[in-house]
């Protein structure tokens, strides 16, 4: 391959193009704009690569180095121990964990070494004198045999030991275990390379090149627009109110009877997507019909007990609070769905979203988002 | 340290440390680091490791090296701890002691 | 003087058959991984066998640099195989993305080719973790991609013939050693499914089946039994059985035409028997005999059996 397609390169890609994939098959909105952000991060990722600084006299100690590849080492044990995004469709409660919040912590770690390291691995041949080319090498025999131990050892052990080990080992595979194992692919060199490089030498005064280039600025300037943005995005979960991207209770006349409602006259159908927050978001749906005969007013479906569910989400945790059915006595339909949505990232900050569709003996919409 | 044994076996898998005069020659230059790593096109990190005893040079690296300071390699780097310089040059008599 | 089979089997001085000898490996390699075919018929040992074989001869090629200690190499060949690894950990993303792209296109050629078959080298219907010969073709490629590397990139006559029996006696010992990993893997594979205890397999909740109705009177049963693990075999029970309170049937299969789905028989070949039978009171037992031979002629081979018992009303009183 030439120097422009390195094999990294290739898998990045083909990584980043898997990942496109399914995030545009669904072909919502918020699917596309978690595409645009990934993009983003990933030209945010060129840029910084190719930066060459000096770590400074902090990280430039193996000390500190050798506690930033624990970090990294504990960040994807977290991962691997955390279970997959769950949907609880009885209960519409959908949960992310705390996956976003340590992909981040990930990120942040691997920026860090590579500037602990001055990105010795993967930088080309020409910019590398023989002693850091002679330490990189090593570094990738180390990180190589520690690869195969671990994927290969996990592979087989859990492939071999039993019935539990064998679903572990699926479960992983299909989701968090891919993430570590790119991580180890790309990185784990860099991190056997903090590992084992003595203390830097202390610069003299007039060896470091001060000022910043402007590939410099440009990616630090990045790189708190990538951080910012999902920083920035669940607050606004959390401060922003709710929209409603569709709405409609249209009137139809029905000749089949409702549960509980005979003789039938009009019949009314709700749809409506409430959305809480943008870009880290949880879309919560209603979509039933309820029907009236001037006494009482019944649901025909989608107005029940078990009908507080949820939509697409992106990144955001939903906990019902409540949900309610029930009809007055004066004939008045109502249904209520309350529930605490938060960001993945920041679960603590969320809101409480009240839905409700109320709707009297008489057709006479009470409300409806 | 470095064995070579009947079988054919190679140095162990450290490699020996070798003892430089690179500070003492650069000090007497008045050269920095960074001003002798641009010199011999490495980085000045490489320059103290050097200097540390942390790294050994290629035979590349130990030529550009000795062109820089002008004296042969043997006098830059050796495997057993270097005599002063005034002593290899001078014929190695020790220091008069101090009268009083 | 070397004799002429170790000339022939020395490929240190020669660049173009080492080449061509790492890209027999890759290619037999993508074709293990692959699913196609659907099932090795129980003779999955032998292309692990071939493959373990063109392994050793291309280690021997490169005189075992990439598994050399760093006391017996000197400071040339340190840095040779340390640049190998280097080398090798940027190709091993590249390597395992194709194998990954391979198995899924070819799983997707089977389903098509063969569907009543399936696809055995991806996750089915059971829990049976990875397939024996994708996980052989992964491991194959962690252990040998420096070796691959050194063999590509080593210049012809880096080591004559005459100078190939110089290497350090250890290293020369360690490299005719090596040749005992064939037997080894042999018996091991023979020892893993005649003596190691057979194992459950449950339904796998990533790939549950779902193109069957099952109503309020009908339930899916898939289970298994893993003999000598990934590689060995597994005997595979699937069935829809529905009641009506009169009696119980089997409806996905009632001619027994995919008895005992979801096996898979890569290195030990397995026969299977189903029988069903519903008795007087409408309770319907439905058994799948298998016999898992891992060598001709049925040599340490073992019985395994699946029974699954459901009375007219549903209620399940034997299960795998």
């Amino acid at each position: 391959m030439n120097g422009v397609l390195t094999p990294t390169r290739v898998v990045a890609g083909i990584l980043f193009a898997f990942m496109a994939i399914s995030l545009a098959l669904p072909g919502s909105a918020s699917t596309y704009g978690v595409l645009a952000y990934l993009a983003f991060v990933g030209i945010t990722m060129v840029v910084v690569s190719g930066i060459r600084k000096e770590p400074g006299s902090w990280l430039g100690r193996r000390s500190v180095r050798r506690c930033l590849v624990a970090l990294i080492v504990a960040v994807c044990i977290g991962l691997i121990a955390t279970p997959p995004p769950t949907y609880n469709s009885t209960s519409g409660e959908s949960s992310t964990g705390p996956l976003l919040a340590l992909f981040m912590f990930m990120v942040l770690f691997n920026i860090a070494l590579g500037r602990a390291t001055q990105r010795v691995v993967s930088a080309p041949e020409t910019v590398v004198d023989e002693r850091e080319e002679a330490l990189r090498n090593r570094a990738c025999r180390l990180a190589y045999v520690i690869l195969l131990v671990t994927v290969g050892g996990v592979l087989l052990v859990a492939d071999l030991a039993g019935e539990q080990s064998r679903a572990w080992l699926g479960a992983t595979v299909s989701w968090s275990g891919w993430l570590v194992f790119g991580e180890l692919l790309f990185i784990l060199p860099t991190m056997v390379l903090a590992f084992i490089e003595p203390d830097r030498v202390t610069p003299e005064p007039g060896e470091i090149r001060g000022g910043s280039t402007a590939r410099q600025r440009a990616a630090a300037a990045l790189l708190v627009v990538s951080f910012g943005i999902p920083v920035v995005l669940s607050v606004a979960l959390a401060v922003l109110p709710p929209t409603v991207s569709t709405s409609s209770n249209g009137s139809i006349v029905m000749t089949t009877s409702a549960s509980g409602v005979t003789p039938v006259t009009d019949c009314r159908h709700f749809q409506a997507d409430v959305i809480v927050g943008h870009g880290i978001q949880a879309d919560i749906p209603v979509n039933a019909m309820a029907c009236w005969n001037g006494t009482r007013a019944a649901e025909s479906y989608g107005m029940g007990k078990s009908d507080c569910n949820q939509g697409d989400s992106v990144a955001a945790n939903v906990r019902t609070l409540a949900c309610t059915s029930a009809t007055l006595p004066d004939g008045t339909l109502t249904f209520r769905y309350r529930a605490f949505v938060s960001s993945s990232l920041l679960p603590f900050l969320g809101r409480t979203v009240t839905v409700e569709v109320i709707i009297d003996k008489n057709g006479h919409v009470l409300a409806f988002p | 340290m470095s064995v070579t044994e009947d079988d054919g076996a190679r140095s162990s898998d450290a490699p020996q440390r070798l003892y430089n005069r690179l500070a003492a020659l650069r000090a007497d230059r008045g050269m920095s680091r960074q001003a002798l790593a641009d010199a011999v096109a490495v980085n000045y990190q490489t320059i103290g490791y050097l200097e540390r005893g942390d790294y050994n040079p290629s035979l590349e690296l130990a030529f550009r090296l000795s062109e820089v300071f002008g004296v042969p390699i043997e006098a830059i780097f050796s495997r057993r701890p270097m005599r002063p310089m005034s002593q290899e040059l001078y014929g190695g008599q020790p220091p008069a002691e101090a009268v009083g | 003087m070397i004799s002429s089979s170790r000339r022939s089997l020395d490929l240190a001085g020669d660049r173009r058959r080492r080449r061509a000898l790492v890209t027999i490996i890759l290619i037999a390699t993508g074709v293990l991984a692959s699913a196609l075919p659907p099932s090795l018929g129980g003779y999955g040992i032998i292309p692990v066998l071939l493959l373990t074989t063109l392994d050793l001869v291309l280690i021997r090629s490169t005189r075992g640099l990439a598994f050399a200690r760093g006391k017996s190499l000197d400071e040339r060949e340190r840095s040779l195989r340390d640049h190998a690894y280097r080398v090798g950990f940027r190709w091993l993303g590249l390597a395992v993305a194709i194998l990954l792209i391979v198995t899924i296109v070819s799983t997707i050629i089977a389903a098509w080719l063969f569907p009543m078959v399936g696809a055995p080298s991806f996750p089915s219907d059971l829990n049976i973790g990875i397939a024996g010969r994708g996980l052989f073709a992964v491991l194959e490629i962690l252990c040998m991609v420096p070796t691959m590397v050194i063999a590509w990139n080593q210049p012809d006559g880096a080591e004559q013939p005459d100078q190939a029996h110089d290497a350090p006696r250890q290293r020369g010992k360690a490299l005719r050693l090596m040749w005992l990993t064939l037997p080894l893997v042999l018996v091991l594979w023979v020892l893993d499914v005649t003596v190691v205890p057979v194992q459950a397999a449950s339904r796998n909740p990533n790939f549950s089946s779902s193109t069957r109705q099952t109503g309020a009177k009908c339930q899916d049963f898939v289970s298994g039994r893993v003999v000598g693990g990934p590689f060995g075999a597994t005997v595979g029970l699937d069935a829809t059985v529905c009641w009506n309170g009169t009696d119980a049937s089997l409806v996905n299969d009632p001619s027994l035409r995919i008895c005992g789905g979801n096996s898979n028989d890569d290195f030990a070949s397995v026969t299977e028997t189903c029988t069903t039978h519903t008795d007087s009171g409408g309770t319907l037992q439905y058994v799948v005999q298998a016999r898992v031979s891992p060598l001709p002629f049925s040599i340490g081979s073992r019985d395994v059996t699946l029974t699954l018992v459901v009375s007219r009303n549903g209620i399940v009183i034997t299960q795998p």
